[in-house]
């Protein structure tokens, strides 16, 4: 009945349900460990990443990749005769989490090395304590400009970042800008309003302008927005030769949706929104022509990218969206071959030794880490022609 | 030149989004008192089904939306027997904090069955694109723009001349004399609460073609819903559709002439101004449901 609730026998049910939702979620979602089978002590990893909400189909793969370059080491005998061992914390997309996350797995879980979370927001967050706590942080999908800056020389040595920043895919889309692939040189900009989104705006239009292109504007938008109309219209107005996008797949879709009902036919660059199948799928015609930005693309044809995508899909039973699978199988292995190289597991000779790795990565590219701790690997400009991607162009990450 | 056209183009529709969702919560908050913050969950819950009947049982666009209506009719009917009638005699904070528990749910369920990536719904009305001068919108806004009036003005009638519909009313009233004159508050408090979630889903099934589904595409709009509801004036389904275009408008506005950004803020600066200066709201009577018992 309404309003029975003092009666003891509804208080223990309650009690008895929240404790069983409670209990239940915290073992299904809060931490991921991914204990190896070995008697031996193992080497921690730590991850931190949006595991659940927004970015949480991405980064679920993204813990894939890493699940599997750890399961083929321990499957090979492990690294100095030891397995490893991934231990990930859910983030949720959050700032604030990231940094709650990182400290959780430096000290209550006594990781030496912990791979970076997908906001470059939360990187530049947990950089000071990576260099607080003496832990190797391994940056393997944020972009911003300032985390490599910072790093290396730049003043943190124990932050490595595995894939390029924005001052990379600026150069490389900037060489393209009045040419036959591209002959606009005016851009209008629609960004999320973050960390990142400001960040590979202004490395953006540095290139830009210095490759003799203009920028009618910059357009930030709250990341929870769901409506373009308004922005669109603005941007219509200003007839650029095209619009570059820094956004997640939901706005990119909406954007190209409402850009379509709009009458807008300019060309859309897209940075960090993968070309993958289901964003095809989503997009159908819209996608059309729609170009993109990234270190990896599926399409890239090597035999270690071919390689891993039958390993990946075997592994996951899904195809690699974007390239944070990728990133995190890469980032994985290269610290193996570190802590190797290194002969121990101490985070002070692993740091040292990453400084001296030069592995092949499975782009063509390779892992070898200059004086700011970046490895450039390659950029892919890549486009939708006939519903496939295509690689336009490579360059220096 | 200046796109003012299509910028009033782009307001009014913005204010039909609005409204579509607001209208909902205003016929609960009316009834119950309870301001139901899982209106934009039930939207988007009601975006999902309809990606779902659209994908498996073929039935076409119109039909498919009918059927949605229905089903998450039947969701809420089974959402307030759970979270809203055993706190009735309870402060309304105890039905607020059910109703956010009760998105926050929604939310993760869907999250846990389709996971975050988005997906997209296509109707045959949302790649047609009409053209007139400068304004260009596509037939699914208008058919959403039609839907969203005819939505009011079937609640307005409903609320004004239906037997049913005067009971609401005098819920909203006065709940004891309810009691005293026989009308079954209960029975009143699940039909409000069934109409709030079908005016969402229906809501949704205009609006998610023009845009991408994802489990959080409630969160952002329920707080810009709540925003018309207050500048209305709580219980005034008619002050709803005035106050969700004036909103759309003024966004739209500021959207072009300001700042993207402040897009954003400019419901929220307005929803503040509001009730400074009246604070029942443009159209609601001085005695405040929120606060009275």
């Amino acid at each position: 009945m309404p309003g029975n609730w003092t009666n003891p026998k509804v208080i223990a049910a309650m009690i008895v349900v929240v404790l069983l939702i409670g209990f239940g979620t915290g073992y299904l979602t809060a931490t991921y460990t991914i204990q190896p089978t070995s008697s031996k002590q193992p080497i921690s990893i730590g991850l931190v990443l949006g595991l659940s909400g927004r970015y949480s189909y991405g980064a679920q793969q993204a813990l894939s990749g890493a699940r599997m370059a750890i399961q083929e080491i321990n499957d090979g005998g492990g690294v100095l005769g030891r397995p490893l061992e991934l231990i990930a914390e859910d983030d949720r997309g959050v700032v604030a989490d990231t940094v709650s996350g990182a400290n959780k797995l430096i000290d209550v879980n006594g990781v030496h090395y912990l791979l970076s979370t997908g906001a470059s927001g939360g990187t530049l967050a947990i950089m000071p304590i990576a260099l607080e706590k003496k832990v190797v942080l391994l940056n393997f999908m944020t972009s911003s400009p300032a985390i490599t800056n910072q790093s290396g020389i730049g003043g943190n040595p124990w932050t490595f970042t595995l894939c390029p920043d924005e001052f990379a895919y600026a150069r490389a889309f900037a060489s393209l800008v009045n040419t036959s692939e591209i002959p606009a040189n005016s851009f209008s900009f629609l960004a999320y309003d973050m960390a990142w989104g400001r960040d590979a705006c202004a490395a953006y239009v540095q290139y830009i302008e210095a490759a003799g292109g203009t920028i009618t504007s910059t357009n930030f938008y709250d990341p929870a927005s769901t409506e373009f109309t308004t922005i669109l219209t603005k941007i219509k107005a200003e007839n650029p030769g095209g619009i570059i996008t820094m956004t997640t797949t939901e706005s990119l879709l909406i954007i190209l949706k409402q850009a379509n009902e709009l009458g807008i036919t300019l060309p859309v660059y897209n940075r960090a929104v993968g070309l993958g199948p289901a964003l095809i799928a989503s997009g159908g015609n819209l996608t059309e022509g729609l170009y993109g930005m990234d270190p990896w693309y599926a399409v890239v044809n090597t035999t270690a990218n071919t390689e891993f995508l039958q390993k990946f899909k075997l592994f996951s039973g899904t195809v690699p969206e974007q390239y944070w699978p990728w990133s995190a199988y890469e980032t994985i292995h290269a610290l193996g071959e570190a802590i190797q190289k290194a002969g121990s597991d101490d985070a002070e000779a692993v740091r040292t030794a990453l400084t001296t790795i030069d592995m092949p990565s499975a782009t063509g590219g390779s892992i070898k880490f200059d004086e700011h701790n970046a490895a450039h690997n390659y950029v892919f400009i890549a486009k939708i022609r006939n519903q496939q991607v295509t690689i336009v162009t490579q360059g220096p990450g | 030149m200046d796109p003012i056209w299509q910028i009033l183009v782009n307001g009014v529709g913005l204010g039909a989004v609005y409204g579509l969702v607001a209208v909902g919560i205003q016929l609960i908050i009316g009834v119950s008192g309870v301001p139901n913050f899982a209106n934009g969950q039930f939207y988007m819950l009601g975006g999902y089904v309809l990606f779902l009947i659209l994908g498996f049982v073929g039935i076409g666009y119109f039909p498919s939306l009918f059927l949605c209506i229905l089903i998450l009719a039947g969701i809420g009917a089974i959402a307030e027997r759970i979270s809203i009638r055993p706190l009735m005699e309870r402060p309304r904070s105890a039905g607020l904090i059910s109703t956010l528990a009760l998105g926050m749910f929604i939310e993760g369920l869907i999250l846990i069955l389709f996971t975050a990536e988005p997906k997209t719904i296509n109707t045959p009305y949302s790649g047609i694109i009409l053209s007139i001068g400068d304004v260009s919108l596509s037939v699914q806004r208008i058919i959403m723009a039609v839907g969203g009036v005819g939505a009011f003005v079937l609640a307005d009638f409903f609320v004004r001349k239906t037997k049913v519909g005067k009971g609401l009313r005098a819920m909203s009233q006065n709940k004891q004399a309810c009691r005293i004159f026989g009308i079954d508050i209960f029975k009143m408090s699940r039909i409000a609460f069934m109409l709030g979630v079908a005016l969402a889903a229906f809501a949704a099934g205009l609006v998610v073609p023009l845009f991408a589904l994802s489990p959080f595409m409630g969160s952002f709009i329920i707080f810009k819903a709540f925003a018309v509801v207050i500048i209305a004036g709580i219980g005034e389904i008619r002050g709803v559709m005035f106050a969700a275009l004036l909103v759309g408008l003024t966004e739209s506005l500021a959207s072009f002439y300001i700042d993207p950004l402040f897009r954003d803020v400019t419901a929220f600066l307005f929803m503040i101004c509001v009730l400074l200066i009246r604070p029942q709201g443009i159209f609601g009577e001085k005695s405040d449901l929120l606060f009275a018992k």
